[in-house]
Order: C-alpha cells, then structure tokens, then sequence
C-alpha cells in the first residue's frame, strides 16, 4: 500500500468517524418519563375545553329545530336539552320599521312663492305618498298650472291656460334605519306627463330695412310633454304630524308633440323648458300607519 | 352637522334653479346671410367695396358702396311674399343703369315661436330664385328654409376677370 492510498484510507476513516459522532452529539438525550402525572396532564388541559365538550356531546345526542329555527340536542338518558349556541345565526335586521309605516299629503308652497317674486308661470302643486319600512315612498304627485309672460323687450304675449300634470315615482330614504323618522334624506326618480295648451298674442315683427311691421297671430296650439325627473330632498318633522320637505330636481324631456309654429315654453309641472334644475318646498301632513318594530 | 351642510348644498342648488335663461343666442329676425364668391372652376370668397345694394322700391340703400364686404343679410319683406335687390357697380366702367344686375326671391312664410329669449320670428320658405347676369355669373340657394339662425344660405358668384377685376381675399 502506497503512502497515498494510506493517507487517503486514513482521510475516508476520519469521515465516517465525524458523521456518526456530529448527530450524536447535537441530540438532546431526553429520558421518557412516564408517570400517572404526564399521563392525565393532555386530557385536564383539554377538560374545558369547549368544541370538545360540545363534540362529544353533539356525538351522544338526538337532535331537531325548535319553531325558531334553533338546533336542540337532547340527552335520552337524563332528558337534558341543550341548545348548540354555535348554531345559532344571529341575523341583522334589514327593517327597523314596519312595511306600512305612514302616509303623507302635501301642498308645495314653492311656486306659489315664486309667482309672488315674479314668477310668470306655475300655480298649485300636491303630493301624496306611502311610506314602507321608512325606507321606500312611493309618490305620486298632481297640480295646475297657468302661464301669463310678456317678457321685457321681446315682441309678444305668451299664454298657457289652466292645465294638469301627473307624476309618478318613487323615493329612497338614506336614514332608513334611525332611531326617529323625524328626519328622512331622500333620492328619487319621477315620471311626469302634461297635457296643455298655449298660443301668442300680440305678436310685432319689427320692420327693419323694408320699414313694415307685421302682426302675425299664432293659433292656439295643444302639446303633450313626458319628462324624468331625478330628486335630491331632505325631509324634517316640524311638529306633532307636521313636516316640510326641501327638494331640488334636475329633469329632462323624454318625449313631446311636434308643433307647426314652435316648442311650448312652458309646461305644467315641469316650469320653464330652458331650465334643468327646478326646485319645490313641500308641507307634509303625516298619518303613522304602525309604530316601529323593535 | 352634516345635516346642515346638506341643506345648505340643497339651498344652493335651488337657487341655481332661479339661474335658468342664457339670452338669445341667435338672431331675432329670419335674415339670410348671402356671400361673395368668384366664378371659375375653384370658385373662392372675395370681398367687393364698390358694390351698392338697394331694395327695390327703397329710397336708401342696404348696402353703401366705399365698404369693403364680402357677405351681406338680405332681410326678407314680412309683409309680401318676395324680395327683389339691386345690385349696382360703383366702378367707373360699370357704373351704368344698364349693368344694375337683380335679384329675386319668392317665398312663403310662416310666423315661429323660436324662444321667449329670441321671440317670434318668420320662417320663409325659398321657392323660387330669379336673378340678372351682368356681372353676376350665377346665384345659388344652399338651404331654402331661412330660420333665425346664422349660416350662409346664398351664395353669389360674380365675373371676376381682366384690368377692372377686384383684389380677391
């Protein structure tokens, strides 16, 4: 045997030497102990605890839900019921208030004021509404309305005579849930239609370059208008049964009859054809139809 | 509090609601606005300021000649169911009766309820052109219907051509 092949059977002994004493000494040499102590140490510190109880329990007993809805297990040896609190769900209430809550009728005060600062159109407004769960109104609001307007400058006299509108909609209150119905913050859709009439009188063209004037008339014409309306509204208890509603409304035209000498400017219900935004200030008188569930 | 700020939201709104008219837009009478082009394969715009407009039957002009003007509104006759316009050429070469070219319009016309802004207008209704050609090569309708709206609806095509002949724009 070479040098080298000793030195190298000398390296492959060491190896071997250091691989079988290394985990031997980085083992913990622990000597089992076994006693009555370590025996009964993992069922005392389970003996409380509670998804075993209950699995146990769950094991050994006959089940059925009560009329509520709750699973009752039933020990058939002593009778002992007991009811599985794990599955009881507890439910939110979605409704704090009833399904008919209240009804409303109002008067909007908001043209009528507005007739008074010089407003040339609008007459009387109602609304009537039902309220399910303080949550959804259903609305349905009615009126007349007049136009009598010779704007400054302008060359004639525009007339509307009395006429009715109809809407019909419905209201979504944001404070559905609150402890008091006193306050409500309302977003809404309406649909409204009108039938009316209207015509120009007094008509002057102005002479211009040719120097004659001429005095059309034009004919009394008859349009029927639909619109939607979209409504932000707050709503607060004055007193007792007494309420008043703040609303602004942007509303668009859907369809309307096509007339031979122009579109009407006015039309019941909806105001001034150029104008989006509209706005009404509404009285309540409120009947409370059932008192809230608690 | 936010109580409050949505009824001042909903105040402001409302007033808003007040902020409705925008004034006329358009003009308050039904005035066709006729241009100024040169005849010729690519006919162009051109500007004329020795061309006078009177109507017919009128003792002052509509149009003065020493202005420069490429385009001018022929107010139409309320009253009747035409319109004729003399066309004289204040140039020392074309200054003559003979020369005075016409133009005619027949219409009808029916009274419109534009806006309570704009008022009510006429519509006129083209339904027949006549018209000279001394210096005026050809005259076309490009929309028969006048309404209150400013668009050019006329289009007069003049002979633009030798020494006499116009700066064109």
């Amino acid at each position: 045997m070479t040098a080298r092949a000793r030195i190298l059977a000398l390296l492959v002994l060491a190896a071997l030497l250091a691989t079988a004493w290394l985990p031997a000494r980085a083992q913990r040499r622990a000597t089992p102990i076994n006693s009555p102590q370590t025996a009964t140490q993992p069922i005392n510190e389970l003996a409380n605890d509670t998804a075993r109880i209950n699995a146990r329990m769950r094991a050994s007993m006959v089940h059925f839900h009560d009329e509520n809805g709750n699973l009752i297990y039933v020990d058939t040896v002593t009778g002992r019921e007991w009811r599985d609190s794990s599955a009881i769900k507890t439910e939110k209430k979605k409704m704090s208030y009833p399904m008919l809550q209240s009804a409303s009728v109002g008067v909007d005060v908001w043209n009528p004021v507005m007739r008074a600062f010089g407003q040339k159109y609008g007459l009387v407004d109602f609304v009537a509404l039902v309220n399910f769960h303080n949550r959804y109104n259903v609305v349905a609001e009615t009126g007349l309305g007049l136009a009598n307007n010779t704007p400054a400058a302008n060359n004639f006299t525009y007339k509307s005579p009395l006429s009715w509108y109809l809407k019909l909609g419905a209201d979504y209150n944001f404070l559905y849930n609150a402890d008091t119905t006193d306050y409500q913050f309302l977003a809404g859709l309406r649909l409204g239609m009108s039938p009316f009439a209207f015509r120009l009188t007094g008509i002057t063209i102005d002479p211009g370059y040719w120097g004659e004037a001429a005095h059309p008339e034009i004919p009394s014409q008859r349009s029927t208008v639909g619109w939607l309306e979209i409504a932000l509204g707050l709503r607060v208890k004055l007193w007792g049964p007494i309420s008043a509603g703040w609303t602004v409304r942007y509303h668009a035209i859907l369809a309307e009859t096509k007339c031979k000498y122009g579109n009407p400017w006015y039309i019941p219900g909806y105001g001034s054809r150029h104008g989006a935004i509209t706005a009404s200030f509404t009285f309540f008188y409120t009947l409370t139809l059932s008192k809230k569930t608690l | 509090m936010w109580i409050r700020i949505v009824i001042s939201a909903l105040m402001v709104l409302a007033a808003l609601s007040a902020c409705n008219t925008t004034g006329c837009l358009e003009n308050r009478n039904s005035v066709p606005l006729a241009g100024f082009y040169a005849s010729g394969s690519t006919p162009s715009s051109i500007s004329l300021d020795s061309l006078q407009i009177t109507g017919l039957g009128m003792p002052d002009p509509l149009q003065a000649a020493g202005q420069r003007i490429s385009e001018i509104y022929l107010p139409m006759r309320a009253t009747e169911q035409s319109a004729t316009w003399l066309f004289a050429y204040k140039w020392k070469a074309y200054d003559h009766p003979a020369l005075v070219d016409t133009i005619a319009l027949f219409y009808d016309s029916d009274p419109y309820f534009a806006s309570v802004e704009c008022g009510v207008i006429y519509k006129y209704h083209i339904n027949r052109l006549a018209y000279t050609t001394h210096l005026i090569d050809s005259v076309v309708i490009t929309d028969s219907l006048i309404t209150n709206t400013d668009v050019e609806r006329i289009r007069i095509y003049f002979r633009v051509a030798g020494e006499e002949e116009e700066e064109e724009e």
